[in-house]
C-alpha cells in the first residue's frame, strides 16, 4: 500500500509494542508488570528486549499472581506511578476480579476523590488461534457494566496507538483489550509522534444506507469484508467500528440507525448479557420509531467456550460469510 | 530526683536497631535489653522497671505532623467546586489546629515519686511524653469506639465496631510511624493506628455519622478512613484486598529511590489466610521492598477460631517461607510493639526490605455492632482474657513508674472524654451529603456514565 | 528376559521389585517418546500444539508408582504426562487429546495434556494455573468426610504455581482438616522464561510447609527411585489420616515451555546444555543396567516396543474423526435447557 508520508505500516503487535515503548521512554513513572514481560519480552514479543533498555526495575517479571499484579498496580497507582499491568491471556483475569471490579473502579469515588488509580490492564483476548478454553475468551461483558471502568477494544494499528496513549494518560483505570488473532494479521497506516483518540469515540469504517453493523475486535475486520462483498452486489451497509465498549459512542450508533433503520450487531463474545444486549436496549429505549425491523445480533452460541478442536472452533466462531447472509437477510427484511 | 527529659519532639530519629539508646538517661537500663532478633521469635516482656526521672511532661506538642501540602485531594476541580473546596478547607483546619482539640489541658505535674532504683521498665528509648502520648492514643482509642456503640445504641448511627483489646499494639506501632514520611494501609480495625498516625477524634466522628464532610464524603462504612495528607491508604471492607495496594506503594517508593520511607500495612489472622496475602509476602520479599506486614492476631475472626483459620498458630513463622525475617510480640505491650515495629520500619526505611510482625492480642468484644459474640464464644473465655486489657495495664505501669501521677492520669481521661465529646457534638452538627453527591467523583473528567 | 534377581548390592531400590523398577523405566521412556512425537506432529503442521515434559520422566514415574490405581487421586497439572501414563492412561488415549479427536475423554474440546479419566482417577483440570489445587482439596475432604482410610490425592504443580494465592489458600485449608493430600511440587525452575530467583526470594518451597503446619520435604526429582520412596511415605502418611505434606522434586525444564515458546529468547543453550547433562533417562537405564535389572538388550527391546506403542496408538487415534459441529453444545447443563434456544 502507498504509505502517507508521516506514517507507517505497523501489524496491531507493532502497534502496541511502539507505544509502550514511547511511553516508557517519556515518562519514567511508567511501569510494565506481568508474566514473562522481562526477559522473554511477553509471549507475544511485544517488550522484547524493553528489560534491556529500561532495566528490571522498570519492566518486571512477575510470579504467578494475578491478582497481585493488578492489585499491587493498583497500591503503585495510587502513589504516583503510572503502571501498565499485563494479564498474560484474558482468560487469566479471573483471580484479579475483585482487584479491578471492586478496587481499582471505586478507589476514586469511595475516598471522594482523594485517592486516585490512573492505571491500565492490558490482555489479549479473543479466539481463532485454536485456542481452546483458556486462550480464546471474551471479557468485557464482564466488566463494561462496572461504573468506575472504561473498557476499549481497538482493531487497527492506528486506533491501538491513539487509544493506548490515552488510556495511558487516563487519571482512571482502563481495561486494554487486544484481539490476539489480530496481532499479526492486521496491517495498517500508523502516523509517526504522539497522538491520542478519545476514549468513547466509535468509528465509520464504512458509510452505507440500508443497514448499520455495529461490531468491534476481529470481527469488525470480517464485518468490513462482508460489507464490501454486499458492496459487489448492490447492497449499501454501514460499518461501525466500536473501539471503545465504555464510554460507548450511542451518538454514532443512533445516528447510524436514524439513516439506515436497521441494526445489525455482531460480537464473537456469547450472545446472553454480551454487548450487543446494551446496545439493543439502547437503540430499543432511544430510536424505536426509527426502526423498520427488530434489531438483531450476531453472536457465539451461549457455551463456555470454543472447543480445541476445529469443528468446534469453527461452529463457535462467525465468518465474513456467515456475517454476509445475517446482512442480506436483515436487508431483505 | 528531677531529672529533665531532654526532647519534647515526638518525631523519632530512626536510630538503628538498639533496643534502647542513650536518652533514657540516669544510665539504669533494663537487664532485659534485648534487641528483637532479625528471625526467630522474640517475645518481648512485659516491661520490667527501671528508676526513671521526672520531668515536665507538655501535652500540647502533639502534632498533626504532615504538611498537608501535598496538594488538595481533588486532582481536577469537581463538578461542585465549591463544596469540595469546604471540604478540604476543614479537613486542613482540622489538621493544623490540634491544639485546638486537645483543649485547655492542664499540663500535669509530675512529681518524684519513690523514684530510687527500683527496677525499670524497658522504655526502648520513648520519653516520658512519648509514653503518655501512647497512653492517650490508647484511651482516645477505646473512648471513641465505644462511643460509636452508645450512638448505634442510641439509634443515632447504624453501625460501628471495635477494636478492643488492640489498644497497645496500634498506639505503640503508631509511635513507629514518620509522619509526612511513612505510609499506612491499614485495615478497619485499626483506628489506634490512625488516631497514632494523626487522625482527629473529629474526623473519626464524621466518619461514624457518615457527613458530607468525611473523607470520603459519608459513602465509606465506618472505621474505613483515609487521608491523603497524612499518608492514610483508602481501603475497602475486604480482607487483604490492601496488601498487594501495600506492596505496590512500596516498590513506587524504592522505585523512586526515596530512603527513609516505608509502608506499614496491617492485617487480622484472619485474613493472612487470603492468597492475597500470599502474593504480596512474596512480592516484597522477592523485590526486598520497604514494607512492613503487621498482623495484629487477636485470635478470631468474626466467629472463626485461630484453630479453624491456620494449623500452626504461629503466623510469624511463615516469613521464613517467604525469604524475609519474622517476629513475634506482645500485642498488649505497647512498648514492645513500638520497638518492634520500629525495628522494621527502620530496616524497611533503610533498604533492608520487609518484615512480617506478628503481635498477638485478643478481640475483647464482638466483631462489630451486627454481631453477637455469645453465638460463638463463652463468656468465661472473654472474661478470662480480660485480665489482659492492655489499657489499665498500661496506666498501672506508667503510674507506677512516675511518669504520670495518679491525678495526670484522671486528667488526662478527662481531656481524652471532653475532646471526645466535642467532636461527637461538632461532627453531628455537620449536614449528610446531599443526593447529588452520589454522582461526584466517578471518574476524573466529569464524564457521567449514567447518562 | 530380564533375570528375576539382581546382583547389585549397591542399588538401594526401596522395595521396589525388578519388575518395578523395569516398569517405571518403560514409563519414562514412553513419556519421552510421546512428547517427541507431539512435537513432531506440530512440525508436520498435522497438530497445532505440543507442550514437553523433558526432564520430569524420572519424577513422574517414580510417584505413579506409589499411586494406588482403584483408590487414590491425581489432580495434576499440564506438564504430567508421566503421570498420566504412570496411573493407567494408554497412549492412545494421549494421542486422541492430542489430535482433538472425538472420542477423547474430553471430546476435542480441550487443550492438548489436559487430560481427564474418571475411571482412573484423573481429575478434569484447566489451563489456570493452581485453580485444580483447591479441587484437590475438596476432594480430599470429601475422602475424609466419608472416612475412607487407604485414599488419597495427589495433587502436583510447578515452581510457578506456588506464587498463586489459591495455592496458599489450598495448602492453608489442608492443614487445617488434616486431609489426606500430598502437594508434589516439581520444580524445574522455570515457568515460561521466569526463574526461579524471579518467582520467589526463599528458593526451598518445601520449607514454607512449617509455617502452614504441616511436614515438607525436598528429595532428587531426577532420581526415580528416591522419588517413589519420598512419595509413598507422604501418601501413605495421608491414607492413614496423617494428614497432608508438600513433596519438593528438584528437576529441570529442558524444553520450551510449550511449542509457541521459544526459549532461547530467555535462556542460553549452554545453560540448557549442562543441565542436560543430569537427564534422567539415560542416567536411569545406566543404574538399571549397572545393577542387572535389564541388560543393553532388553533395554533396546523396550525402546522398540515403546515406539511400536506409540506408533500405532498415533495412526489409531490419528484416524478417528473429530468431533462435530453439533458436539459444541453437549454437557452444557444436565438436562434438556439450551440456553442458545
Amino acid at each position: 500500500m502507498a504509505v502517507t508520508a508521516g506514517s507507517k505500516v505497523l501489524n496491531n503487535v507493532e502497534a502496541v509494542r511502539e507505544t509502550l515503548y514511547e511511553a516508557m521512554k517519556n515518562d519514567d513513572r511508567t511501569i510494565i508488570l506481568g508474566e514473562d514481560v522481562g526477559a522473554r519480552g511477553n509471549v507475544f514479543l511485544i517488550t522484547k528486549d524493553f528489560i534491556n533498555e529500561f532495566g528490571p526495575q522498570r519492566v518486571i517479571d512477575t510470579p504467578i499472581a494475578e491478582a497481585s499484579i493488578v492489585g499491587i498496580a493498583i497500591g503503585m497507582a495510587m502513589e504516583g506511578l503510572r503502571p501498565i499491568a499485563e494479564i498474560q491471556f484474558a482468560d487469566f483475569i479471573y483471580p484479579a476480579f475483585n482487584q479491578i471490579v471492586g478496587e481499582a473502579a471505586k478507589t476514586r469515588y469511595r475516598s471522594n476523590g482523594e485517592y486516585t488509580c490512573p492505571l491500565v490492564v492490558r490482555t489479549p483476548y479473543g479466539g481463532g488461534v485454536r485456542g481452546a478454553l483458556s486462550h480464546s475468551v471474551s471479557i468485557e461483558a464482564l466488566f463494561y457494566h462496572v461504573p468506575g471502568l472504561k473498557i476499549v477494544a481497538p482493531a487497527f494499528p492506528a486506533d491501538i496507538k491513539g487509544l493506548l496513549n490515552a488510556a495511558i494518560d487516563d487519571p482512571d483505570p482502563v481495561l486494554f483489550l487486544e484481539h490476539k488473532k489480530t496481532y499479526r494479521l492486521i496491517k495498517g497506516e500508523v502516523p509517526e509522534g504522539h497522538y491520542t483518540i478519545p476514549l468513547g469515540k466509535a468509528n465509520v469504517l464504512k458509510e452505507g444506507a440500508q443497514l448499520t453493523v455495529v461490531s468491534y475486535g476481529l470481527y469488525v475486520h470480517w464485518a468490513l469484508e462482508a460489507a464490501n462483498a454486499l458492496a459487489n452486489e448492490g447492497t449499501s451497509v454501514e460499518v461501525i467500528d466500536l473501539r471503545s465498549i465504555r464510554p460507548m459512542d450511542r451518538t454514532t450508533i443512533l445516528n447510524s440507525v436514524e439513516k439506515t433503520r436497521k441494526l445489525l450487531i455482531i460480537h464473537e463474545d456469547n450472545k446472553f448479557g454480551g454487548i450487543g444486549a446494551e446496545i439493543s436496549a439502547m437503540v430499543a429505549e432511544e430510536a424505536l420509531f426509527h426502526l423498520d425491523a427488530p434489531i438483531r445480533r450476531l453472536c457465539a452460541p451461549d457455551v463456555p467456550a470454543m472447543g480445541y478442536a476445529e469443528p468446534l472452533e469453527h461452529e463457535y466462531m462467525s465468518s465474513p460469510a456467515k456475517m454476509a447472509d445475517a446482512m442480506r437477510e436483515l436487508v431483505r427484511f | 530526683m528531677l531529672r529533665k527529659l531532654g526532647l519534647w519532639k515526638l518525631h523519632l530519629k530512626p536510630s538503628g536497631v538498639r533496643a534502647h539508646d542513650d536518652r533514657t538517661g540516669d544510665g539504669a537500663r533494663s537487664e532485659r535489653g534485648e534487641r528483637v532478633p532479625e528471625h526467630g521469635v522474640h517475645v518481648a516482656p512485659a516491661g520490667a522497671h527501671e528508676a526513671v526521672g521526672d520531668g515536665r511532661a507538655k501535652l500540647g506538642s502533639r502534632k498533626s505532623g504532615t504538611a498537608s501540602g501535598e496538594g488538595k485531594p481533588n486532582e481536577k476541580a469537581p463538578p461542585n467546586a465549591m463544596r469540595s473546596a469546604q471540604r478540604v478547607t476543614i479537613a486542613r483546619w482540622i489538621d493544623e489546629r490540634p491544639g485546638f482539640f486537645l483543649g485547655a489541658l492542664a499540663v500535669p505535674p509530675f512529681v518524684a515519686t519513690k523514684s530510687s532504683k527500683r527496677a525499670g521498665f524497658d522504655r526502648h528509648g520513648l520519653s516520658g511524653e512519648q509514653l503518655v502520648a501512647i497512653l492517650r492514643t490508647m484511651l482516645m482509642h477505646r473512648r471513641l469506639e465505644g462511643r460509636g456503640f452508645e450512638l448505634n445504641r442510641q439509634g443515632k448511627i447504624p453501625f460501628a465496631s471495635a477494636g478492643e483489646g488492640h489498644e497497645a499494639v496500634q498506639a505503640g506501632a503508631a509511635m513507629a510511624f514518620v509522619r509526612g514520611k511513612d505510609i499506612l494501609v491499614p485495615y478497619y480495625r485499626d483506628l489506634g493506628l490512625d488516631l497514632g498516625v494523626g487522625l482527629t477524634p473529629t474526623e473519626v466522628l464524621l466518619s461514624l455519622f457518615a457527613r458530607a464532610h468525611d473523607h470520603s464524603g459519608g459513602r465509606q462504612f465506618p472505621h474505613h478512613y483515609a487521608s491523603k495528607a497524612l499518608g492514610i491508604y483508602t481501603i475497602s471492607s475486604v480482607l487483604a484486598a490492601q496488601l498487594p495496594h501495600a506492596v505496590g506503594a512500596a516498590y513506587a517508593l524504592k522505585y523512586r529511590n526515596q530512603t527513609g520511607r516505608a509502608v506499614l500495612t496491617t492485617v487480622g489472622d484472619g485474613a493472612t489466610s487470603e492468597g492475597e496475602w500470599h502474593e504480596s509476602m512474596n512480592f516484597a520479599a522477592i523485590h526486598r521492598l520497604p514494607v512492613v506486614f503487621l498482623c495484629e492476631n487477636n485470635e478470631w475472626a468474626i466467629s472463626t477460631p485461630l484453630h479453624k483459620q491456620m494449623a500452626n498458630p504461629n503466623i510469624y513463622e511463615r516469613a521464613a517461607g517467604y525469604g524475609m525475617p519474622g517476629v513475634v510480640v506482645n500485642g498488649f505491650d505497647p512498648i514492645a510493639c513500638y520497638a518492634a515495629t520500629k525495628e522494621a520500619m527502620d530496616r524497611a526505611r533503610s533498604g533492608g526490605g520487609p518484615t512480617l510482625i506478628e503481635a498477638k492480642c485478643y478481640r475483647f468484644l464482638a466483631h462489630t455492632t451486627d454481631d453477637d459474640d455469645r453465638t460463638y464464644r463463652s463468656r468465661d473465655e472473654v472474661e478470662a482474657r480480660r485480665k489482659d486489657d492492655p489499657v489499665p495495664a498500661f496506666e498501672r505501669l506508667l503510674v507506677e513508674q512516675g511518669v504520670l501521677t495518679a491525678e495526670g492520669l484522671e486528667s488526662l481521661k478527662r481531656s481524652v472524654l471532653a475532646e471526645a465529646n466535642d467532636a461527637t457534638d461538632r461532627a453531628e452538627a455537620m449536614p449528610y451529603p446531599s443526593a447529588h453527591d452520589l454522582y461526584e467523583h466517578v471518574y476524573a473528567d466529569g464524564w457521567q456514565p449514567w447518562r | 528376559m530380564a533375570k528375576t534377581d539382581t546382583k547389585a548390592k549397591s542399588l538401594d531400590r526401596r522395595g521396589l521389585s525388578d519388575e518395578q523398577l523395569r516398569a517405571i523405566f518403560r514409563n519414562m521412556l514412553l513419556q519421552r517418546q510421546l512428547d517427541n512425537r507431539g512435537f513432531q506432529l506440530n512440525r508436520q503442521g498435522k497438530v497445532p500444539f505440543a507442550l514437553g515434559s523433558e526432564g520430569h520422566e524420572a519424577l513422574q514415574a517414580g510417584a505413579a508408582m506409589a499411586f494406588e490405581r482403584g483408590k487414590d487421586l491425581l489432580a495434576p497439572y499440564y506438564r504430567d504426562l508421566g503421570l498420566a501414563l504412570g496411573i493407567g492412561l494408554t497412549p492412545y488415549e494421549i494421542m486422541l487429546s492430542i489430535f482433538a479427536r472425538a472420542a477423547d475423554h474430553n471430546g476435542g474440546r480441550q487443550f492438548p495434556n489436559h487430560y481427564s479419566s474418571k475411571h482412573a482417577g484423573l481429575m478434569s483440570f484447566s489451563s489456570i494455573l493452581a485453580a485444580h489445587i483447591p479441587h484437590a482439596v475438596g476432594a480430599a475432604y470429601a475422602i475424609k468426610y466419608r472416612g475412607e482410610t487407604g485414599r488419597a490425592v495427589l495433587v502436583t504443580c510447578g515452581d510457578g504455581t506456588t506464587s498463586e494465592g489459591e495455592w496458599h489458600e489450598s495448602m492453608n485449608f489442608a492443614a487445617i482438616h488434616k486431609l489426606p493430600l500430598v502437594m508434589l511440587v516439581e520444580n524445574n525452575e522455570w515457568a515460561i522464561s521466569t526463574p526461579l530467583n524471579k518467582q520467589m526470594a526463599q528458593p526451598e518451597i518445601w520449607k514454607r510447609a512449617a509455617g502452614y503446619g504441616m511436614p515438607g520435604r525436598r528429595f532428587n526429582g531426577y532420581d526415580p527411585i528416591e522419588t517413589y520412596a519420598t512419595v509413598k511415605e507422604a501418601l501413605d502418611r495421608a491414607r492413614s489420616g496423617g494428614g497432608p505434606s508438600i513433596v519438593e522434586g528438584m528437576c529441570y525444564r529442558f524444553l520450551a515451555h510449550s511449542t509457541d515458546d521459544n526459549d532461547m529468547t530467555y535462556r542460553t543453550k549452554e545453560v540448557v546444555a549442562e543441565a542436560r547433562k543430569n537427564d534422567p533417562v539415560p542416567a536411569f537405564e545406566h543404574v538399571l543396567v549397572e545393577a542387572g535389572v535389564m541388560s543393553a538388550h532388553d533395554v533396546e527391546a523396550m525402546r522398540k516396543d515403546v515406539l511400536r506403542e506409540t506408533n500405532e496408538a498415533t495412526d489409531r487415534a490419528e484416524a478417528m474423526p473429530y468431533p462435530q459441529a453439533s458436539d459444541l453444545y453437549t454437557h452444557l447443563y444436565e438436562g434438556a435447557w439450551q440456553p442458545w434456544q
